[in-house]
């Protein structure tokens, strides 16, 4: 079953679109005891989820002394801003800081084009062979990583690629399945006959893709790159197997290394360690209206 | 005439060239390194010297080898435990954020943030609120009046330390499960209500048979990412101290492959553990394949 917001909203016709539907909220009913007790429960959850980060904070906020008092204490006696700086020096931070972003921002286009490109193809050209291929990128897709680990390795080592960023960057360029199968799953609850229109205006599948489809998918698309800043910028294995030179670093083996070296300053550390975690909040925050959206083609049919 | 068979062709050749980055990658990063990885697992290879070829002897060393035993054991230890229960608490919350839920949005967002930060960093967050004497959790424990775990420092705590870190990051299911419930339509639980259906009834009959594809979904990635599970062990191994845990308590199985792979530069007995590994996940995702047409529904259809 095949279905979505965007292809519902279009079989309703104007008029009625503008009333709320029947059934799917219930408005404005009374609030029952069986609310108020998800209510707490989901409080007692979210405050769950917010105290380990809530005390980072704290941790990072703290004098030297005071990281090792018993029993720890939640506000600080006395707030070290500059924990913040000190914290960040110590390691380089900044310039691996910039490392990171330049290649999550290469491997975000890389992966974001490419599959997007092959999530059309498969899903809106009809060819011999597309099913063969789409139970393929499945198949991938439980892949472990660490399957194939040696053999790329020894390949990105051959090529010269060693202590550099291309192993990082360049397999995006060819894809990644659970992308497509996202895109996939997004681009089949479009309409095709958008598709047809087009073609008897003598639309070429590449203007049909950046012209009609690409613009409807907006929320997979940005559902898509914030998991591919995501999975570059949390990335700890690829960085950690090819770069050896400090100066190549990404900021998941800096901070990894920073942690190892002994007697690590907690404060210090933390404070680092939310500046690493802030591009990732920030990014989410800025793009959480379509994401939503964009992950609930996921549904669409499942793995079928 | 002509042009009914030349257009097919066209499309063929457009097919192709869409879905190209991805039959190179599945080339070069899928398929070429899992038959290479079976070809080095056969022979005694430490990068500086040419590889020997030795048959199945990496395989028979495997069977000797205790650490590859302990390493299957921590990871199906961990996976039995984190993979349900993470999947149940993720389902429970998304249906209750389901509802009619105040500051709906909010909850949403604090659940899944955890989700989205570096591994690196959560697990340097993990190792200071799982400390022992200064962690927040034994702090907390303490007031309470309940025993106090020495968490990663003893082996008997050190998986369960790592099955509390992924509850907290449990939002990526939640959310997958959350964009399932919210395409279920709501004709289907008024027909309920009519029905005379309670919680349950709806919960049995209606919720849980249309979101069974993203449930199996979420199943299957969870036995994959439980067997590719590394950031978090090496990471906290290194920074507490114990390097796969006291007496190899969190050596994952990814862990060790690692280690053999990278630490002790055993490429032949790593890529023979690599293979063990894809046939591992493979057994595993067709039971839960085969499983599935016993409980996974797929709308519009008889599941047989």
């Amino acid at each position: 079953m095949i279905d979505s917001h965007a292809t519902e909203i279009e079989r309703i016709p104007a008029v009625q679109r503008m009333k709320p539907r029947v059934g799917k909220r219930h408005g404005r009913r009374r609030y029952t005891a069986g609310d108020s007790v998800r209510f707490i429960v989901l409080c007692i959850g979210a405050v769950g989820m917010v105290f380990p980060l809530l005390w980072m904070i704290t941790v990072a906020l703290k004098s030297n002394s005071e990281v090792f008092a018993i029993p720890p204490t939640w506000i600080p006696r006395q707030f070290v801003w500059s924990n913040f700086i000190t914290g960040t020096v110590q390691i380089n931070f900044w310039r691996v800081f910039l490392n990171s972003v330049i290649i999550a921002a290469l491997h975000t286009l890389g992966a974001v084009v490419s599959s997007v490109l092959v999530g059309y193809g498969i899903s809106r050209i009809r060819f011999p062979g597309r099913k063969l291929w789409f139970y393929l990128f499945i198949g991938s897709m439980m892949l472990p990583g660490m399957v194939g680990m040696i053999p790329v390795f020894h390949l990105f080592a051959s090529l010269g690629w060693y202590n550099t960023w291309y192993p990082l960057i360049v397999p995006a360029f060819f894809g990644n399945p659970f992308f497509i199968f996202l895109a996939r799953q997004y681009f089949s609850t479009i309409s095709l006959s958008y598709d047809e229109a087009a073609k008897i205006d003598g639309a070429s599948h590449l203007q049909i893709l950046t012209r009609i489809i690409a613009p409807m998918s907006k929320p997979m698309i940005v559902t898509m790159i914030i998991f591919a800043f995501q999975g570059s910028w949390n990335d700890y294995l690829q960085p950690l197997i090819y770069l050896m030179n400090p100066k190549l670093w990404t900021l998941s083996v800096a901070m990894a290394s920073y942690i190892g070296t002994y007697g690590t300053p907690w404060n210090l550390f933390m404070a680092a360690d939310l500046i690493y975690m802030l591009p990732m909040v920030i990014v989410f925050f800025v793009a959480q209206k379509y994401f939503m959206q964009g992950l609930g083609a996921l549904n669409a049919s499942g793995l079928k | 005439m002509q042009k009914v068979i030349r257009r097919p062709r066209r499309e063929t050749t457009m097919g192709y060239l869409f879905i190209s980055p991805w039959i190179i990658g599945f080339i070069v990063f899928v398929a070429g390194p899992l038959i290479a990885s079976l070809i080095i697992s056969m022979t005694n290879y430490n990068l500086l010297s040419p590889p020997q070829f030795i048959g199945l002897q990496n395989y028979a060393q495997m069977f000797a080898d205790s650490n590859f035993w302990l390493s299957l054991q921590v990871t199906f230890y961990y996976a039995l435990l984190a993979v349900p229960v993470d999947l149940i608490v993720a389902l429970v919350l998304a249906i209750m954020l389901n509802q009619n839920v105040r500051f709906m949005p909010l909850f949403r967002t604090i659940f899944y943030l955890p989700a989205l930060l570096p591994p690196v960093a959560i697990s340097m967050l993990w190792i200071w609120i799982l400390n022992p004497a200064y962690g927040i959790l034994n702090t907390f424990l303490r007031t309470i009046g309940l025993p106090q775990p020495q968490w990663f420092l003893t082996p008997q705590t050190t998986v369960p330390g790592y099955v509390i870190m992924s509850v907290w990051g449990l939002g990526t299911w939640m959310v997958i499960f959350l964009a399932g419930l919210q395409n279920v339509p709501a004709e289907l639980y008024e027909a309920a209500v009519l029905d005379g259906s309670g919680v349950w009834a709806k919960f049995w009959h209606v919720t849980l048979p249309m979101i069974s594809p993203v449930l199996f979904f979420n199943l299957v990635m969870g036995i994959v990412g439980a067997f590719s599970f590394f950031t978090q062990a090496f990471v906290i191994g290194q920074g507490t101290g114990t390097g796969a845990g006291v007496s190899n308590s969190g050596l994952f199985y990814s862990l060790y492959l690692y280690q053999k792979a990278f630490s002790e530069l055993q490429m032949g007995y790593a890529s023979a553990l690599g293979w063990a590994l894809f046939l591992i996940v493979m057994l595993l995702s067709l039971l839960v394949f085969r499983s599935s047409a016993l409980w996974v529904y797929y709308g519009g259809e008889s599941s047989s």
